[in-house]
């Protein structure tokens, strides 16, 4: 399952935290998710510890971007912790 | 005679001289005949009459008015003079037509060898028969025992002996009966006395013999018993038989008449009693009573007897095990050999009933069969047990419907239907099939069952699935089991499995657990240990690795020791009931002991590097969750990303309860180092918290060659909290610039009051104030920059001048920090130059940074791009801090 | 008579004012690192 048509199938979507949440749970959606965020939660600590900020400052930053890159008709949630569709 | 004259001349020829000729001929025809005539006058039909070798007779029945008195199998005559007659089997049959006792009729002299004579009530035996001249002798064989009567027709006398060995009776008997007999019998008597003496009777089990002695006599169709025990007889599972009065019993041809017997059985269970006596003489009628008493038996059956039979009036007696057998209508039981009787009871175990429906009780000699439909209702182990039965037994086994049972609890139904036809001797197999609920987990299964080996085993089979499981989740039981003295075990290797599946958006992935050890399982619960694997838990954002470990369960108390191999973690648990009656909960002890390390991380907003935690406590289920201990972490280190702390270490005391967590320190609790860009040391503080609010106290810690110390500080608060640092070197804070070649050497130690607003995610601080502990020095340095700026501005030369060397008798900041970091500092400072002979000077300077992006490009090592405003004012004059922005 | 100089101390004091501001050019080089990290690794996001 690539994260690619996870996204399309709206089985996850991206959180404001900077990380994947799954919308629609199954076991390849949450096995995907959580190789993910472990991934990107390494490249926001190299980012924290290269610019001597916190890895949740990069973590949110990275949030708030990914959402607003993220493909139309993907699952965003909102800060209230609601799935909504882009 | 019948043939015509116009016949041939053969047969004229035949006709005249050979009439002797068809006489011969047909003698054989009139044997046949006679035997024939005679037999059907004796009511015999025969069937398959045919010639070899002699005429032989596949079957014969002898009829006596509709009764089937004797019947045979291939019936050969075998010689003529004398008749000799082989018979393969002959079966008698007591038919209930009146007793008439006339001696045999008159007959030529024959042999008649009978291979296999069934009795009523008795094992088949061989019999031999010889008459001549009217005298009969007959000789009786089976296995050991052997028995010869004679019978003289003429003077009409009789007489018999024999020797019957126990062993033929039933196998473990040991002994031997001797009886002899003599009398008279004519057409109108038959009398006669008989003698029995029982030698060395016993049973192989026990050692002690005993002798019999039995007198019979008959006289006038009326007949008299009486026999006498030597001592008790052993009847094996040490139960003995003792006889406390001689049995008198007499009767006539039609049956018993009068009855009197007082027997006492005795054994590891207790004892039995049966008296029976007779109401008057020659009624044939009579009562007595059963008696049982002893450890496990009780219990007095009121009986009466006649001519038909036996008759238990209802009672109920107490059996081993705590069995209670009752019978609420009289059971009859007729004395015949072959009978049918309709038997109703009802077995009571501990509050479990047993009810017989419609049943009814045949015997065929010594075959006997059950026939009818057993109900069972009650309570046991707190489940109401319902189930039902139709079906036949017999010595063998039962055959018929499969047996149903439902077991109902408050969260469980079981529904079990067990076939009965494999239930025969000796394996007494069945494989019952299950299914029902326990809370709202369906599940079904099947459960085989044998008797080998001198115990009860099998397996069982479970399917079921994990109603919490959003999908998967389904549970597997595969386990063999046996009964032991009582108990029963699930056997080694038995497995229980649980399929990977999700919880919410958890994964579980498949957990085992398997028995290492047989584990006894019974009402109290289970005892024994069972490994479990479970290989793991994957949320979002963090896993658990494979966890292992062993389970010792001892009834309702267990104790869990696991471990997270990838982790190194270990995790005691214990558990027991706590609580009594309805809200019983479990409560227990808990232990924890972990190395700290990054892949615990992979949730929290920082990063374990290393460091050790041990933890115990106790943990309590009433309602809802609590737990308590204490947890003591040394050596740890830690990252926020670029912030680093290390050498962290401290003990504290946990509450865990429905509405939150408050942890409070035991002693203080220390780190180390803290590098926030500038080292904080020796960080030290006692703190209470509920995880969203941290009161600390006392806090204290070595920053910049000072220290600085706050009574109490709450976090997040808006609150601005009085903080006071003392000893602060400026010559640190100067570093802070980390400018490779500091344009500014400062010296002398600060102290003041910074009131800081700790807020959720920032920091604040509002009118510190700090000033100088004692002289300061302040040197400008020449370099580059500073020549830089001289030349392009004489005032600037000037002040740059002045301060080249600046001794500070006072020095007073006032200082701001906004939220995001921005730090605006307001010093005033009065000094002299000693080399321009202390020429007084007073220098108002203000600084404006960000102290976070200072901070966080020290942590990176970045440089800094400094902008030096300066104003100088005329020489002489107060001026008003002008101060423009670049 | 032989001259007498007296070095007085100055009775006024010189006032000097110094104002200095620092900045930090720290905060958009995380953003950069973060777009980069967006854009480019096509596996995380």
């Amino acid at each position: 399952l690539g994260l690619d048509n996870a996204k399309s199938q709206g089985l996850v979507g991206e959180q404001p935290d900077g990380y994947l949440g799954v919308v629609k749970a199954t076991p390849d959606a949450v096995e995907l998710a959580a190789d993910i965020n472990a991934k990107r939660r390494a490249a926001y600590d190299a980012i924290a510890k290269k610019n001597g900020a916190t890895l949740e400052q990069v973590a949110i930053l990275a949030g708030q971007k990914a959402i607003e890159k993220a493909a139309p008709g993907s699952f965003v949630k909102t800060p209230e912790g609601q799935w909504i569709k882009k | 005679m019948l043939l015509s004259r116009q016949y041939s001349p053969t047969l004229a020829f035949l006709r005249r001289n050979n009439v002797w000729l068809i006489i011969l001929a047909l003698l054989p025809v009139w044997m046949l005949l006679a035997v024939v005539v005679t037999a059907f006058a004796l009511g015999v039909r025969v069937q398959g009459l045919g010639w070899q070798s002699g005429l032989e007779l596949a079957h014969w029945q002898r009829l006596q008015n509709g009764c089937v008195q004797a019947r045979g199998e291939r019936l050969r005559i075998t010689g003529w003079r004398p008749v000799t007659i082989a018979v393969a089997s002959v079966s008698l049959a007591n038919c209930q037509a009146g007793r008439e006792t006339r001696p045999p009729p008159w007959t030529p002299p024959f042999d008649l060898i009978i291979d296999a004579l069934y009795i009523p009530g008795l094992p088949p035996i061989a019999l031999t028969v010889r008459q001549r001249e009217q005298r009969w002798q007959v000789w009786g064989k089976y296995q050991h025992s052997n028995a010869t009567a004679t019978y003289d027709r003429i003077s009409g006398r009789w007489s018999a002996q024999g020797q019957i060995q126990a062993a033929d009776i039933a196998p473990g008997l040991l002994g031997a009966l001797t009886f002899t007999g003599h009398g008279l019998w004519q057409a109108s008597r038959l009398d006669g006395d008989l003698q029995a003496q029982g030698q060395q009777l016993g049973h192989r089990g026990q050692s002690q013999r005993s002798d019999m002695r039995l007198e019979a006599s008959l006289a006038a169709k009326k007949w008299q018993l009486n026999a006498e025990l030597g001592a008790p007889l052993t009847l094996g599972g040490d139960w003995s038989l003792e006889a406390r009065q001689v049995l008198r019993a007499s009767g006539n041809l039609e049956g018993v008449e009068s009855l009197r017997l007082d027997l006492r059985a005795a054994g590891p269970q207790g004892t039995i009693v049966l008296t029976l006596d007779t109401e008057g003489t020659g009624v044939a009628r009579g009562q007595g009573m059963l008696t049982l008493a002893g450890p496990s038996l009780a219990g007095r059956v009121p009986i009466r007897w006649n001519r038909q039979g036996l008759e238990l009036l209802p009672a109920s007696i107490q059996l081993p095990e705590g069995l209670l057998l009752r019978w609420p209508r009289p059971l009859t039981l007729p004395l015949a050999l072959a009978g049918e009787s309709a038997i109703s009871a009802e077995l009571q175990y501990r509050d479990m009933e047993v009810k017989t429906v419609d049943s009814r009780l045949a015997w065929q000699q010594a075959k006997w069969n059950w026939q009818g439909r057993i109900d069972l209702a009650g309570k046991t182990a707190g489940y109401d047990l319902a189930g039902s039965w139709q079906g036949r037994i017999e010595a063998s086994g039962l055959a018929g419907e499969p047996a149903s049972l439902t077991v109902r609890g408050p969260d469980l139904l079981l529904a079990l239907r067990v076939p009965v036809t494999g239930f025969q001797a000796p394996g007494w197999t069945t494989r019952a099939e299950f299914n029902g609920h326990y809370g709202n987990a369906p599940f079904t299964g099947a459960l085989s069952a044998s008797l080998a080996r001198g115990r009860w085993e099998g397996t069982v089979e479970g399917d079921s699935r994990l109603p919490f499981y959003a999908r998967g989740g389904s549970l597997k039981l595969v386990a063999s089991w046996f009964g032991k003295d009582g108990q029963w075990y699930l056997g080694t290797g038995s497995r229980a499995t649980i399929t990977d599946g999700l919880v919410g958006t958890t994964l579980i992935k498949p957990i085992a657990v398997v028995a290492t050890a047989p584990l006894r399982v019974g009402p109290p619960g289970v005892f024994g240990n069972v490994e479990v694997k479970a290989e793991g838990v994957v949320a979002t954002r963090w896993v658990l690795p494979t966890v292992t470990g062993k389970i010792a369960v001892a009834g309702q108390q267990g104790r869990a020791t696991l471990r997270v191999p990838a982790w190194q973690s270990e995790l005691t648990l214990t558990a027991e009931p706590a609580g009594r009656g309805r809200n019983t909960g479990a409560k227990g002890m808990m232990e924890i002991r972990t190395p700290l390390s990054a892949s615990m991380s992979r949730s929290l907003g920082f990063t374990l590097q290393q460091g050790m935690l041990n933890g115990q406590g106790h943990w309590q289920w009433q309602d809802d969750w609590r737990l308590q201990g204490d947890i003591f972490v040394s050596g740890l280190a830690l990252d926020w990303g670029g912030i680093l702390a290390r050498g962290g270490n401290g003990a504290a005391h946990i509450e865990l309860h429905r509405n939150g967590v408050t942890l409070t320190s035991i002693g203080p609790i220390m780190l180390a180092e803290l590098d926030v860009g500038t080292l904080v040391r020796n960080i030290r503080m006692t703190v209470q918290s509920d995880l969203t609010t941290w009161h600390a106290v006392d806090v204290s810690a070595d920053v910049l060659g000072g220290h600085m110390h706050a009574a109490t500080l709450q976090w997040p608060s808006s609150q601005f909290q009085a903080v006071t640092i003392g000893r602060i070197n400026l010559a640190e804070v100067a570093a802070l610039q980390s400018d490779p070649n500091p344009t500014v050497q400062l010296a002398g130690r600060v102290g003041g009051n910074l009131p800081l607003q700790l807020t959720k995610d920032s920091l604040a601080l509002r009118s510190g104030r700090v000033s100088n502990e004692g002289p300061l020095l302040l040197k400008v340095l020449p370099s580059a920059g500073v020549s830089a700026m001289g030349q392009s501005n004489r005032a600037v030369a000037l002040a740059l001048d002045a301060l080249s060397n600046l001794a500070i008798d006072k020095f007073e900041a006032r200082l701001n920090m906004q939220p995001d970091g921005w730090l605006e500092a307001a010093v005033t400072i009065k000094g002299q130059n000693p080399q321009k002979n202390s020429l007084p000077i007073v220098l108002n300077y203000t600084h404006r940074e960000n102290v976070f992006e200072l901070l966080r490009s020290l942590r990176i090592g970045d440089d800094i791009s400094r902008r030096v405003l300066n104003r100088m004012p005329a020489e002489g004059s107060r001026s008003d801090d002008v101060e423009d922005t670049p | 008579c032989t001259p007498r100089i007296a070095l007085e101390a100055p009775k006024d004091p010189i006032t000097i004012n110094l104002n200095v501001k620092i900045d930090h050019e720290i905060r958009l080089k995380v953003e950069k690192d973060v777009d980069k990290l967006i854009s480019e690794d096509r596996t995380l996001f």
